[in-house]
């Protein structure tokens, strides 16, 4: 069994060469083909790092915390995974001992890292063997109910980092502004799996989207998600195929946002776990994040388009695709 | 035709033969003619994400309707009394959804982006003569309720649903002829149809005019 440790999430991600549904998952490399790194059994194990306590923030309140955020991926009832509480543990965060393991670690060069997930991977299946996250103690962090001031909520990040502990990337349903002193404010999103937080005391990160919900269920499918569909299709800028483009699908019954990118040479998309029905299309640039949130830095990502608002309604079976559309966006 | 089916087919017709034996006025019209139906507001829809506040921010709006569309329908009109009529119907119509599709955050304008839809319409009801009128003009009053199919443009989803319909009408009779054809006329109505269920994305019942036109048979 070959088996190594990949290094912080987003440098680990990397594009599948096919179309993935609805979002990134991360894949690995196995036999030269690409597979989703996801988990073989079922429930997945995690434990908590006994020395997982901060200013406001006792193990206690921790394990409560992550037990919420571990809640929520779990209910989602169209997807099967499911996570069990193992108890405190000796071990940090980043120890390949197997143990899937949560707590804080002080990391004051990551000034702009929260939190971040690692993986021990079996490189002969693409399963994962353990995921360690460690959110870093540098910020202040909260465990109230309501949010604190000043204080990033420790529920919303770890429901963040959960969505990678289980296998996905990250989401592009966001908008962004540059700020003065560097980095980017996010001004809204519709994922868990935006790469970007929301500002310190904030707690609307509570709570799984559409998005997100699409994701984990593509991922590890269960109910009737077999009855929702795909749209798919290519985006081309003058004839050529875009890679790194940004689908969004919008739901004219539900108000769901589900989005996925293009992801190979031929600039293919497809987006999974669509409710039935007609849908609006957008295309847009990848330009409220840096491009290498989602690929890897080697991809050239063309964000020199404009938003194309498709003009006609795509619609997607239930249970099917929707057969391929061609998206032409123009250079800004 | 096995023997049991004979039988049940010779007391079929005796029935029949005695039942028309009994009402020298029984009829029956057979029509076929078009229709045209309104479009109907589908509603509006705004894509919208959350903000750090929980609120939320909209992405962009959207608003729908259901065009209006010219289409076929057939109709029988069975009389079952002196002033009323059984009716079954059939229609088709090809109306197209439009949304258009604008305040979006990062483009100005608006696209409109459609759909066409090809509806289908079977169902029942009834037709009650007014008091009004003569042997060849007769207005009616009618109302229907109908199993609605709806095929989405790339024919792999169907959307079903019920449509009812009241409104009213004239029957003109050409002219009358003894025997078992007893003429042409041709039927006009006008109604509001509603929609419940089908193409719709909220639950609100659709209301659209309608107004047809038929020649029909009387036998």
């Amino acid at each position: 069994m070959s088996i190594g440790r990949s290094v912080v999430i987003i440098a680990v991600l990397t594009a599948m060469p096919q179309p993935a549904d609805a979002y990134l998952k991360f894949g690995v490399r196995v036999g030269g083909r690409s597979v989703a790194l996801k988990w073989a059994q079922m429930p997945v194990r995690y434990f908590v790092s006994a020395n997982s306590a901060v200013p406001g923030v006792a193990v206690g309140d921790f394990e409560a915390a992550v037990a919420r955020a571990f809640a929520s991926w779990q209910a989602v009832p169209t997807s099967s995974i499911a996570y069990q509480y193992g108890g405190r543990t000796g071990a940090q965060p980043g120890e390949d001992d197997g143990s899937s393991t949560l707590g804080f670690a002080s990391h004051p060069e990551l000034d702009r890292v929260l939190a971040s997930t690692s993986f021990l991977i079996d490189r002969t299946n693409g399963t994962l063997i353990e995921s360690d996250i460690f959110f870093n103690s540098t910020f202040p962090w909260s465990v109230s109910q309501g949010g604190e001031t000043g204080k990033f909520d420790l529920e919303s990040i770890a429901l963040h980092e959960i969505g990678h502990f289980s296998g996905l990337g990250h989401s592009a349903l966001g908008e962004t502004e540059l700020r003065a002193e560097g980095g980017r404010r996010v001004l809204s999103s519709e994922a868990v799996m935006f790469p970007i937080a929301f500002a310190a005391g904030s707690i609307a990160g509570r709570t799984l989207k559409a998005d997100d919900i699409a994701g984990v269920s593509d991922l590890y499918p269960d109910g009737d998600f077999d009855r929702r569909g795909s749209l798919s299709g290519r985006v081309l800028k003058n004839g050529t195929p875009l890679f790194g483009a940004h689908v969004i699908a919008f739901d004219l019954a539900t108000r769901e946002l589900i989005a996925g990118f293009t992801l190979n040479q031929q600039g293919e998309f497809s987006i999974g776990g669509l409710s039935p029905g007609p849908k609006v299309v957008r295309v847009e640039p990848l330009d409220d994040a840096d491009p290498d949130s989602f690929f890897d830095a080697s991809q050239n990502v063309d964000v020199n388009f404009r938003v194309l608002l498709f003009d006609r309604l795509v619609v997607v079976p239930r249970g099917g695709d929707s057969g391929r559309v061609d998206l032409n966006v123009v250079a800004k | 035709m096995t023997r049991a089916a004979a039988l049940a087919a010779c007391a079929f017709a005796v029935c029949a033969s005695t039942a028309r034996a009994q009402d020298p006025n029984s009829r029956v019209d057979f029509g076929a003619g078009i229709r045209w139906a309104g479009h109907a507001n589908l509603g509006s829809a705004t894509a919208t994400e959350t903000t750090g506040s929980g609120s939320t921010s909209p992405l962009f709006s959207t608003s729908s309707e259901l065009s209006g569309a010219a289409g076929f329908g057939v109709n029988i009109d069975v009389r079952v009394a002196r002033r009323v009529e059984a009716v079954a119907i059939a229609t088709f119509a090809k109306p197209t959804i439009h949304t258009t599709i604008s305040n979006d955050i990062e483009s100005s304008g608006s696209v409109t982006a459609s759909e066409t839809v090809k509806e289908y319409a079977f169902g029942g009801g009834a037709l009650v003569y007014l008091p009004r009128g003569n042997a060849r003009l007769r207005p009616f009053a009618a109302g229907t309720v109908a199993y609605l199919r709806q095929l989405h443009e790339s024919n792999t989803l169907v959307a079903t649903g019920t449509a009812f319909q009241f409104g009213g009408g004239v029957k003109y009779l050409f002219g009358s002829r003894r025997g078992r054809f007893k003429g042409l006329g041709v039927r006009a109505e006008a109604a509001v149809e509603g929609r419940r269920k089908g193409v719709a994305f909220d639950s609100r019942t659709l209301f659209s005019p309608v107004v047809a036109a038929s020649l029909f048979a009387r036998f």
